[in-house]
């Protein structure tokens, strides 16, 4: 019989904290939860030192507190073209997971091991909202999960419900929280449902092979099931679809269950994307998850430089998915992730013209499937230009 | 300096901090031969004979050409033996470049003469080639978990430290097969590694054993009395093959496809094997009006036109 999948607990074997860190409030918040870890105060020279050779797996089990600088919102670095992008915002919150996928480009993107909060949260709502105010006419969908998992530290940190209640105060933004966990209790006391709780979802044999630590695929569909009944709306990313014998089946029998668990006219969106990962990161994935089947499908050389399945594999793994979606909703937003033009074309029968019509079409779809959102119907001209923002350069 | 005449029977055999790969030493004997040994060998008072910290290849020619004795250079007992270690290696680091298994020897040489890792770092980080993105300490110590065989195939070369801890995703088996395989096809590291990376993922795809797959891969290679570059060739074309068997099914039926266009000889259509980059490359050399009628007529023939439909499809 199924074992449901248990999420690992979060445990730290130390927490070091920056100097100029130590004064924060959230700092405080995650000392108290966390009573009998050791922590020390080490300046950031001195402690870039100390981990700069520890290794992943150790590193993972060191909390960082540290002051947040330069860009914390920032655009998606996305890829380079011919892939498409969608134009989202990150607001780096956090970096590192305490969970461990095999196939998470975190393992090679990041400089430091160890999970670090930035506890200067005061000062990126304030980059955000700064962004927000520059440029009312458009749009932004912000979220945290790009360098961490939005919710893995929400019982240390607490910051989702204060996210939560920030973007939704802007007439012009809607907040993401993507997790693989099921650590909703903190934004659902949130005073407001206008955000997307999302999760990154995998059929249940990739999710025991690949995922470990994260959350079961049963236990991930209660929470957004959960969610989903006190008013958010969901998203799900498809991210990455793995290639093996059985995927097409198993994915399909994936979409299902999902919209068994959520009505897709609750679903704000859905990505889908293939795995695709810098060349780097597979020796990394051979080293640390030797069993790992990441990476042994077939692959070649993207045009971005980052190994990807063939275009004809991606376009026949892409259609299986999004004919079941269709099955069961014609109008929730499906996109892909990093995706060439002749896929898009290929699997959806059109192809956004550049990543500002991508980013148009979400703005597009928000305000005509969730008028309860309040947005305005987008004016294309809007998203044609380059976004004013003293935050982060041009957006292009 | 305090050189002694040292019994060659005194010197402790265990060579306790030999490092080196095993040079050719046959130039060595013809002048030890002839001149004795000049150099002296410095030694460290120990277990009631002599310990010696380089040299050895001149130990080994002193023997073989029958000395009884060799001049040794006797060291300061007040100073730990990895520290006369340490200045050894700088010196012969000075003098030639070290390999990597010989780093790796070193680094486990110091940690068991009881040398802390910040000494080591401190004293022969330079030598060792340590800063950087190099490998930590633990790193490249751990390359001496490979086994011996493979170890000794590699030490042939230059490798570098990405291609030899690749090899320590292998189980035993597996590197001695590698092993195997590198010294039948006299395979440099570089080679040895890419081929024998493909086998252990198509092996970690299918649940095989990587040996297995190479097994499989080189199977008729004797019968075919093929030399060793077509022995290469065909191993990497199976394994190819076996890694990759949509791509390569995917461009032979666009190899079919385009061997029944009516185009002319002039044409030459190509498109990316990745199949990433999208659509068609024809290059064509017009030298007249007339071959551009023909390549107009070839592009109009209605044979040609099927054919571009079904390659468009993957393209």
């Amino acid at each position: 019989m199924f074992q449901p999948q248990a999420e690992i607990p979060v445990r730290f074997d130390r927490i070091e904290i920056d100097p100029e860190a130590v004064s924060f409030p959230l700092t405080g918040r995650i000392l108290e939860r966390l009573p009998d870890t050791p922590r020390s105060v080490s300046a950031g020279e001195t402690f870039s030192r100390s981990i700069s050779r520890l290794p992943l797996t150790r590193g993972k089990r060191v909390l960082r507190l540290a002051v947040g600088r330069g860009g914390l919102v920032k655009p998606c670095p996305a890829t380079s073209d011919p892939y498409l992008c969608c134009r989202y915002t990150v607001m780096n919150a956090q970096s590192q997971c305490p969970m461990d996928c095999a196939y998470c480009v975190l393992q090679t993107y990041l400089d430091s091991a160890c999970q670090t909060v930035f506890v200067n949260t005061d000062d990126m709502l304030a980059q955000a909202g700064l962004l927000l105010d520059q440029n009312p006419g458009r749009l932004f969908r912000v979220g945290t999960g790009e360098l961490a998992d939005s919710l893995a530290l929400d019982g240390l940190t607490g910051t989702a419900r204060e996210f939560i209640e920030f973007f939704a105060a802007r007439p012009n933004a809607l907040f993401e929280l993507k997790t693989k966990t099921v650590r909703v209790d903190g934004a659902l006391e949130a005073a407001t449902r206008k955000a997307v709780i999302s999760w990154s979802v995998n059929p249940s044999s990739v999710v025991a092979s690949e995922e470990h630590g994260s959350a079961s695929l049963e236990h991930r569909l209660v929470a957004a099931s959960r969610c989903a009944k006190a008013g958010f709306l969901i998203g799900f990313h498809f991210d990455p679809i793995l290639d093996y014998p059985e995927s097409e089946r198993e994915y399909a029998e994936l979409t299902d269950r999902l919209f068994d668990a959520v009505d897709p006219s609750r679903v704000a969106w859905i990505s889908l994307g293939s795995l695709r990962y810098p060349p780097a990161l597979g020796d990394v994935i051979r080293t640390r998850f030797p069993k790992s089947r990441v990476g042994t499908g077939e692959m070649i050389r993207g045009l971005d430089g980052k190994m990807r399945y063939p275009r004809p594999l991606r376009v026949a793994l892409y259609r299986a998915v999004l004919e079941r979606i269709r099955r069961r909703s014609s109008d929730v937003f499906v996109y892909f992730c990093m995706e060439s033009r002749p896929v898009w074309e290929k699997v959806m029968g059109f192809a956004p013209k550049d990543n500002a019509d991508l980013d148009f079409r979400f703005a597009e779809s928000l305000a005509r499937r969730f008028p309860e959102l309040g947005f305005p119907e987008p004016e294309r001209g809007e998203y044609k230009c380059g976004i004013q923002a003293s935050a982060f350069h041009s957006f292009e | 300096m305090n050189v002694v005449e040292i019994d060659l029977k005194e010197i402790l055999r265990d060579f306790f901090f030999a490092f080196s790969t095993g040079a050719d030493r046959s130039g060595l004997e013809r002048s030890v031969r002839a001149s004795g040994v000049l150099n002296p060998i410095p030694v460290l008072a120990a277990d009631g004979g002599w310990r010696p910290l380089a040299g050895f290849s001149r130990i080994r020619a002193a023997e073989a050409a029958g000395l009884k004795t060799v001049p040794g250079r006797v060291l300061s007992a007040d100073i730990p033996g990895w520290k006369h270690f340490a200045d050894a290696v700088l010196e012969q680091a000075a003098t030639r470049p070290l390999h990597l298994f010989e780093k790796a020897r070193i680094v486990d040489i110091l940690r068991r003469a009881g040398a802390p890792d910040t000494e080591i770092t401190g004293r022969c980080g330079e030598a060792l080639e340590l800063s950087g993105s190099a490998p930590s300490l633990d790193e490249l110590a751990g390359l001496l978990r490979l086994e011996p065989c493979l170890i000794r195939l590699l030490e042939r070369y230059p490798v570098a430290f990405k291609q030899a801890s690749f090899f320590l995703t292998l189980d035993p088996s597996g590197q001695r097969a590698a092993a195997d395989l590198g010294r039948e096809l006299q395979l440099r590291p570089v080679e040895l590694t890419e081929i024998v990376r493909t086998a252990w993922e198509i092996g970690r795809r299918d649940g095989r054993p990587m040996h297995e797959v190479l097994a499989g891969a080189s199977a008729g290679h004797g019968r075919q009395g093929m030399n060793r570059n077509e022995r290469i060739a065909s191993l990497r074309e199976n394994l190819k093959r076996m890694r990759q068997p949509r791509l390569m099914n995917w461009n032979e039926s666009l190899e079919r496809a385009r061997d029944g266009m009516r185009l002319p000889g002039f044409c030459v259509l190509g498109w990316d094997a990745s199949l990433e980059s999208p659509g068609l490359r024809l290059e064509a050399l017009l030298r007249s009006e007339s071959d551009a009628a023909a390549l107009s007529a070839g592009l109009s023939d209605e044979q040609t036109r099927d054919s571009l439909r079904s390659m468009f499809e993957l393209l």
